[in-house]
């Protein structure tokens, strides 16, 4: 879960951003003798911050992960996957079956990758 | 056993609707529960079955005694299984679903436990599939682990 004072900082950092961007001058051309500069468009820089504003509070709201119950699940999950994979292996016409070991494999695949995300399981 | 009797003893503990109905059937139901991890097998089963027969009051709130119920026909039917008694221990944990599914932990064992009994029997294919029914239950309760 990303770290309060740290969410905030980026917030700040966020108002800061789409303060400094400016809107679009109502000058004529400037004599850059070149290309025009590039034009921000106002519209989609608010909407820009509001989608990145709904992230940040989305994020601040998570709650911390349970590290021992997700370790625990993570071994369940890939526990019924070896039992299934198991009978799989015991009956390779039971197309039904095989999806299921297919999909359990998958299932467990993710969860592992879920878990070391953001807890660290010690080890079996 | 203990983590379902302990939520429903915090629900004694802050008094929300618990009276001395409930307070007698929470203290039955723990010294069955203790009896059961006392005994050996055959003292055990009693005291589960002793815990299943007992009438629930009205004090205690329904999902509060299908988790504690839930929970005391899987033990059952672990000990029926570990005693070869496949039938019966079927029929527990048959009953024990009847109560109500959820995706929480009292259910995926439940279900579990239903696919080692297939699976004692011979019942491969139905085995795998209640076995990923359960998976699917600690999938989701890994999402609320991981707070998503």
């Amino acid at each position: 879960m990303i770290e309060r004072r740290t969410a905030w900082l980026l917030l700040l950092a966020l108002v800061a951003y789409s303060g400094c961007g400016g809107s679009a001058s109502s000058a004529g051309p400037r004599e850059t003798g070149g290309a025009e500069p590039e034009r921000e468009n106002p519209v989609e820089l608010e909407a820009d911050q509001i989608e990145r504003l709904e992230w940040l509070e989305t994020a601040l709201a998570r709650p911390e992960p349970d590290c021992s119950a997700a370790c625990d699940l993570m071994d369940a999950i890939c526990g019924l996957g070896s039992r299934i994979c198991g009978i799989a292996a015991r009956h390779r016409r039971d197309e039904a079956t095989q999806e299921r070991c297919r999909d359990a494999a998958e299932r467990c695949e993710r969860g592992r990758e879920r878990v070391a995300e953001a807890c660290t399981c010690a080890a079996p | 056993m203990t983590r379902a009797l302990h939520a429903v003893a915090l629900v004694c503990l802050l008094g929300s609707g618990c009276d001395d109905g409930a307070r007698s059937w929470i203290a039955d139901v723990r010294a069955d529960s203790e009896a059961a991890e006392a005994g050996d097998r055959g003292e055990a089963i009693e005291a589960l079955e002793r815990l299943l027969a007992r009438e629930v009051p009205d004090g205690v709130a329904q999902e509060d005694a299908r988790v504690v119920r839930q929970d005391a026909h899987e033990r059952l039917a672990q000990l029926l299984l570990e005693a070869g008694d496949l039938e019966r221990a079927r029929r527990v944990v048959e009953r024990g679903l009847l109560l109500g599914e959820r995706d929480d932990v009292f259910t995926a064992n439940l279900l579990t436990l239903r696919g080692r009994i297939f699976e004692a029997q011979g019942r491969d294919h139905e085995a795998a599939r209640e076995y990923h029914r359960a998976l699917r239950i600690h999938e989701a309760l890994l999402d609320r682990a991981l707070g998503r």
